[in-house]
């Protein structure tokens, strides 16, 4: 790389020659002990709850603490070369991290300093680390769909863009792996993910970023990681740290974003070990008081935030950018109400050449997926229940379903997503309605057949029709799909498109078909991509299409075979 | 904390390894503050009973006991702090001790001090009576550090531009810190007004980096891509 170094000489020149030295005012303490990443310290009596103070080595620290004779700090950082009467010095500044695009890409620490050994994070845009949610006036209702690319999450527990949905489960269910495939997913759709890894082992989070940037997902997501050796108030700070990352998106530039905490548990383990050490009083399960604020605040963040309008000339094209002084009348107009008010505006003032438009830094959105690891199944603990109650919904990984080759593991049965659907194109809606009804009825009637009773064809129809979907619901890992893969292929397995092909081979079907649809219906795909519903012509082309596929199909087993591997043959006639 | 030599602050103003070893004082056991100020305000007042001039004098007198005797003999405040002796024979020990050599308030702080087992925040409760005092009579401590030895006028002309900006009777205590390089340092309470070359230089430095940074990444860029 050429540049000159007179160029930068200049500037250090002339900043040398116009520098004004003040006096510097400063606050300072002393060290009256420290160990375990707190240090309770002497003086700084003017500091603020959160202030961020600086001790000799150049580590910082959070005052947490404000006490009559003492100020209780968490050191975020190395606090083994920290002694006792060491001087800690007041910054006056809220903790603070860098944001901004020079962060996509990297792994960082809370403290945003790389640790992916690529360079410095050079940025001039920086966030506090806590900084509060927005309003009621600032957002606006989540309708614009999530993809996770998972066919079981999206049809029938989907998740809108500004949403909370939490991923629940024990260890070793599959709890990352929807986060992953979720960011995997995200890949061309304008969406910045951060992937926030709270006490997870360096190795898991080194596999992660690999797995991240051998599917190009780095290109759009920002790491930020507090390993399992960081400090207690390093894991406690990271989902604030990367959530300021995602809000510098939503904020400054109106993009959609993605948070993952992956986990949340551990968050609230940190926040425990610093509180009890801190000597605040323990509460259920000796978790401090305010741990169901801890998180409440944290996921309070995200948001859809709300659209804002201006009335610009009909000349602007669509891709200029338009802020909010572009304005002819210099008024913004703020949300559904906002809109109203300026279709108004615009009717009676401005009859000729004008329209509104969205400012491109507006309605930008952050969705956050906590995760949080049960064990045992026990949803009921403190923090799952806490977690449970704040986030808009649930997705419950199950580890029956898991070691039963149901991967996803998700428990169709009691995973929910509030928001509904909303959050879901038409097509995906029209199809889903009746798949998570199905399913119930299925593993109603499969504990009934069970029994060894005999059914009647409706019901041996409907069983086989619900093995056939568990089925199709199963999908592998870092293999998200289009939304409008998953609704052909759904369609195709709810109205009995799969009835004639063996349950073991309903996925090699499903993969073939997509093979097929993807490269000799291109034309079809793209169409039902833009259309985004099943309209009749599409419904009826879509037929056409699978009756083709149908027609290239060629089962692995003979049509007997086929017929034998069904679980409980029902006689012709019967 | 309390077991750690008591090393006050005063004497790191010469003490050549003072830069050696930052790990200054111990400064108070935070355990018991507000034992220590109900008995500092106690004895506060009722030395001030007596006049300004009384406070000054048992005070003296106190930090000489904590001083010559306590800190000199260990043993004697072991004896003192043990609860294996009785609270009356220690205040025996304390009135033959002390009788006629000390005013009447201090020997009565040191008894009562005694009969409710509290001799061991002898030393806290005297230096928090004396910043009482210092509170009361407008008395800053003023911690002031230079590069070079403070002396004569310079000092004077230092204490007396002191007591116009704090608008209070300044106690300076000079302190000696040669990698200041020059310009000088004042401590305040917790506040620290740093007028150094060192602290000058610091702000440079940081300014050049923090400010600098993007400027010479993007002139570089600049140069890097027009090449």
């Amino acid at each position: 790389m050429k540049f000159r170094a007179d160029e930068i000489t200049s500037v250090i020149q002339r900043e040398i020659e116009h520098f004004e030295a003040e006096v510097a005012r400063t606050e300072v303490g002393l060290v009256l002990n420290v160990g375990d990443g707190i240090a309770l310290v002497h003086g700084l009596s003017g500091v603020m709850a959160g202030e961020m103070v600086l001790f000799e080595n150049g580590v910082r620290g959070l005052a947490f603490n404000l006490e009559e004779a003492s100020v209780g700090v968490i050191i975020l950082g190395d606090f083994t070369t920290i002694h006792e009467g060491e001087k800690v010095t007041a910054t006056g500044k809220l903790l603070r991290v860098p944001v901004g695009e020079a962060l996509v890409g990297r792994v960082v620490n809370p403290l945003g300093e790389p640790i992916d050994n690529k360079g410095p994070v050079i940025t001039q845009f920086s966030r506090l680390v806590e900084s509060v949610a927005p309003g009621i006036v600032d957002r606006q209702p989540v309708d614009e769909p999530m993809q996770t690319g998972i066919k079981a999450i999206d049809s029938m527990t989907p998740i809108g863009r500004g949403q909370r949905e939490l991923i629940i489960g024990d260890r070793k269910t599959g709890k990352t792996a929807i986060a992953i495939d979720t960011i995997l997913n995200q890949k061309g759709t304008g969406v910045i993910c951060v992937y926030v890894a709270i006490a997870q082992k360096e190795s898991t989070t080194a596999g992660l970023v690999d797995v991240l940037h051998r599917y190009g997902a780095m290109d759009y997501t920002i790491v930020v990681a507090a390993g399992a050796s960081d400090p207690a108030p390093l894991q406690y700070i990271a989902p604030y740290a990367g959530c300021s990352m995602a809000e510098y998106f939503m904020y400054e530039k109106g993009m959609p974003t993605l948070c993952v905490y992956d986990d949340l548990s551990k968050q609230a383990v940190a926040y425990r070990e610093l509180s009890l050490l801190l000597r605040r009083p323990p509460g259920r399960e000796a978790f401090p008081g305010d741990i169901f604020y801890a998180h409440s605040r944290l996921l309070e963040r995200s948001a859809k935030l709300a659209n804002k309008y201006v009335i610009v000339p009909a000349a602007t094209s669509e891709s200029e950018t338009i802020d909010e002084k572009s304005g002819v009348n210099g008024k913004v107009y703020l949300g559904v109400p906002g809109a109203e008010e300026a279709k108004h505006e615009l009717e009676s003032h401005y009859k000729e050449g004008h329209k509104i438009a969205k400012t491109t830094t507006s309605g930008g959105s952050l969705t956050a997926l906590p995760l949080i690891e049960t064990l045992e199944g026990e949803v009921s603990a403190y923090i799952p229940t806490n977690v449970i109650s704040i986030t808009d919904g649930q997705i419950y990984l199950q580890p029956d379903l898991f070691f039963a080759g149901v991967r996803p593991a998700v428990d169709v049965g009691i995973s929910v997503s509030r928001v509904g659907g909303k959050a879901q194109i038409p097509a995906m809606k029209k199809v889903a309605g009746g798949l998570r009804l199905d399913l119930a009825a299925f593993r109603e009637l499969e504990a009934f057949a069970q029994l060894g009773t005999e059914l009647d064809k409706a019901t041996q129809m409907q069983l086989d029709r619900g093995r056939r979907m568990v089925e199709l619901l199963k999908q592998p890992q870092y293999g998200p799909l289009h939304v409008a893969d998953q609704v052909c292929v759904i369609y195709a397995g709810s109205e009995g498109w799969l009835d004639e092909v063996p349950v073991k081979e309903v996925q090699r079907w499903e993969s073939e078909f997509l093979d097929f649809l993807r490269n000799h219906k291109a034309a079809f795909r793209d169409k039902l991509i833009a259309e985004k519903k099943l309209s009749d012509p599409i419904v009826t082309e879509l037929k056409a299409v699978l009756g083709e596929f149908k027609q290239r199909y060629k089962s692995a087993t003979s049509p007997a075979e086929a017929l034998a591997s069904k679980p409980k043959p029902v006689p012709a006639g019967a | 904390m309390s077991d750690s030599p008591s090393k006050s602050t005063s004497g790191t103003a010469n003490d050549p390894n003072a830069a050696a070893h930052p790990r200054a004082a111990t400064i108070f056991d935070e355990s018991n503050t507000e034992v220590v100020a109900a008995y500092s305000q106690a004895l506060a007042a009722a030395a001030e009973a007596g006049g300004p001039a009384a406070l000054d004098d048992v005070l003296d007198e106190l930090a000489a006991v904590q001083a010559e005797v306590f800190e000199k003999s260990p043993s004697f405040t072991a004896l003192l702090n043990s609860p294996l002796v009785q609270p009356s024979e220690k205040d025996d020990l304390l009135r033959r001790a002390f009788e006629g050599k000390l005013s009447v308030v201090a020997l009565n702080t040191l008894r009562v001090m005694n009969r409710h087992g509290r001799i061991g925040l002898f030393a806290a409760v005297v230096a928090e009576a004396a910043s009482i005092r210092d509170r009361r009579r407008n008395r800053r401590a003023v911690v002031v550090r230079t590069a070079v030895p403070l002396e004569g006028p310079l000092l004077d002309a230092v204490r007396a531009r002191l007591a116009v900006l704090l608008q209070a009777d300044p106690i300076v205590r000079c302190e000696v810190d040669a990698s200041l390089l020059g310009g000088l340092v004042v401590q305040v309470g917790d506040l620290v007004y740093d007028a150094s070359l060192r602290g000058r230089l610091e702000q440079l430095r940081h300014r050049l980096i923090e400010g600098k940074t993007h400027e010479i990444q993007s002139r570089r860029d600049h140069f890097s891509h027009s090449a």
